[in-house]
């Protein structure tokens, strides 16, 4: 998307109305997995489904800025505590945006790629966060025993920080892609093609037939859905006139 | 959000006061108790924010996230700082192999206390503060109404939501999936109720896309109205000066006792 033009454009042009209204069902699927963890006191974090979700729907802004509202929700609903680590969030949004249109959400081992970026990335922004902002401990979960305990080991604050960090995200991104890599591809192909982003999962049998489906229902053919799955589909003006419409003018086109 | 804050503008000072203000106020405690050279201004910070908790008729639940917070990270800190921090030069107690340091410990004391005054100012606004309002008050100084929207929608989404899991969950035990009992059955049945809430969530987005659209959510150059009214009153004003003038005075007396020129701040000995 959006190639020739400035980068600015490319960023706003993914903010349109139809990702608009995604960000808050993944800002939602993102806080109740966070809270969950966080009334639980799990040592996991779980608050970045939807933001792959939403990286895989619309790109890798509008993830980011999911990652943003995430945290500033989960700072007014769980704890004040999270709100520093808004940016491993949004960083996190960007990178799995990014490698997810450069086609890496297709393969399994791309997914796997994924996984191990998500989880350097988030490591080393939240430990940073974590020693510069609250000194070593921010004592929410069961992490900071975990880093109290290095810390006797291996007397150096830093370090045990990033190690206890390193194997808590390794765990809980591999949990996090993993829910997410389900989810969509569970999403039929129907709804995924109007986000326009061309890399998210591939065709399977399963979302044919939800085509198929999908032209029984309708008394006008629709042969635009099948034949053009992935083309972006015009303007929301076009998509809020009718479907009819933009079916015809791809009938004549 | 189990218990919506019914803020309207109508309770005490607090509830009243325009949420640009207490945003100020946020930052000018929270910076004031971070740029403070040591952890005095802090702790009176704290015992401010203590007494606003009372007025605003939230005590209870201000003092437990204060205490709920503040001593697990307080003891957790004590010893990672304290026993570990590279910095330690004094030691002030030592218990076998645990050696307390001076500095640790009060590098640990002045992170507690700023970040207790960050988060109980944070709580204490969060509580009084009616959301609606606050992005109305924001959107009046330049948020653009698409933000603003997000922020509304975020908030409302995940009631509707955990109200969707109900259903399902409901659906899901009539037909005979075993919803209760120990962890991993919980767990089992979790994972089948995560599809249809998504894909269900997302279909609804879809309709309130629509539904924005035909509404002219996407219009440009067009000035909202907003149903949410926030004026800016005299006390207003006065706050907001009061907030600024005492955080460019913190920052004098640090940069004063930082300095060196004057010491407003009892010297512990260790060295910074």
């Amino acid at each position: 998307m959006a190639k020739k033009e400035p980068f600015w454009n490319g960023v706003l042009a993914q903010f349109s109305t139809k990702s608009l209204v995604l960000i808050p069902i993944a800002v939602g699927i993102n806080l109740i997995g966070g809270t969950l963890c966080s009334t639980l006191k799990l040592p996991l974090f779980l608050d970045m489904i939807g933001t792959i979700v939403i990286a895989c729907l619309s790109g890798p802004w509008v993830a980011a800025l999911c990652g943003l509202l995430t945290n500033l929700f989960l700072a007014l609903v769980a704890n004040p505590v999270y709100l520093p680590y808004a940016l491993s969030s949004v960083l996190c949004g960007l990178v799995v945006g990014y490698m997810v249109k450069a086609g890496l959400f297709k393969k399994i081992w791309g997914v796997v790629l994924i996984w191990l970026a998500c989880a350097v990335v988030n490591t080393v922004t939240a430990s940073l966060i974590t020693v510069f902002v609250y000194g070593g401990a921010t004592g929410v979960n069961g992490t900071s025993v975990l880093t109290a305990a290095l810390v006797v080991a291996m007397k150096n604050i830093a370090i045990s920080v990033l190690s206890s960090s390193m194997l808590e995200n390794l765990v809980d991104k591999g949990i996090t892609v993993f829910i997410a890599y389900l989810m969509v591809k569970k999403i039929p192909q129907r709804f995924l093609s109007q986000y326009a982003l061309d890399s998210a999962g591939d065709a399977t049998e399963d979302s044919q037939e939800d085509d198929f489906d999908d032209d029984l229902d309708k008394e006008a053919p629709f042969d635009g859905a099948a034949a053009g799955s992935r083309a972006k589909l015009g303007d929301q003006e076009s998509q809020g006139v009718g479907r009819k419409e933009s079916g015809t003018s791809k009938d004549e086109a | 959000m189990a218990k919506l804050c019914v803020a309207d503008g109508s309770g005490n000072f607090l509830d009243r006061m325009n949420p640009l203000v207490k945003i100020l106020g946020i930052f000018s405690f929270g910076l004031g108790a971070l740029i403070w050279p040591d952890f005095s201004l802090g702790l009176v910070l704290l015992l401010v924010l203590f007494l606003l908790a009372a007025v605003a008729g939230i005590l209870p639940s201000f003092s437990k996230l204060i205490l709920g917070f503040g001593l697990p990270v307080s003891i957790m800190l004590l010893f990672i700082q304290g026993c570990y921090s590279p910095k330690n030069r004094v030691i002030i107690a030592s218990w076998g192999f645990l050696h307390l340091g001076l500095e640790g410990t009060l590098y640990a004391a002045k992170i507690v206390s700023t970040l207790l005054v960050f988060l109980g100012a944070f709580y204490i606004v969060n509580k009084t503060t009616y959301t609606g309002r606050l992005v109305a008050a924001l959107s009046g100084i330049g948020l653009p109404a698409k933000i603003g929207y997000l922020v509304l929608a975020s908030l409302n989404v995940v009631p509707q939501m955990e109200h969707r899991i109900k259903v399902i969950r409901q659906a899901q035990s009539a037909r005979g999936l075993e919803t209760g009992g120990g962890l991993i059955s919980r767990i089992k049945a979790y994972l089948p109720l995560l599809g249809p809430v998504v894909l269900s969530s997302l279909t609804d987005s879809q309709e309130r896309g629509m539904t924005l659209e035909t509404r002219g959510f996407g219009i440009k150059g067009v000035r909202q109205s907003s149903y949410v009214k926030v004026d800016w009153r005299k006390s207003d004003q006065l706050a907001c000066w009061l907030l600024l003038v005492f955080f460019l005075l913190v920052l004098l007396a640090s940069i004063l006792s930082r300095t060196g020129i004057y010491p407003f701040t009892y010297d512990w000995g260790g060295g910074r």
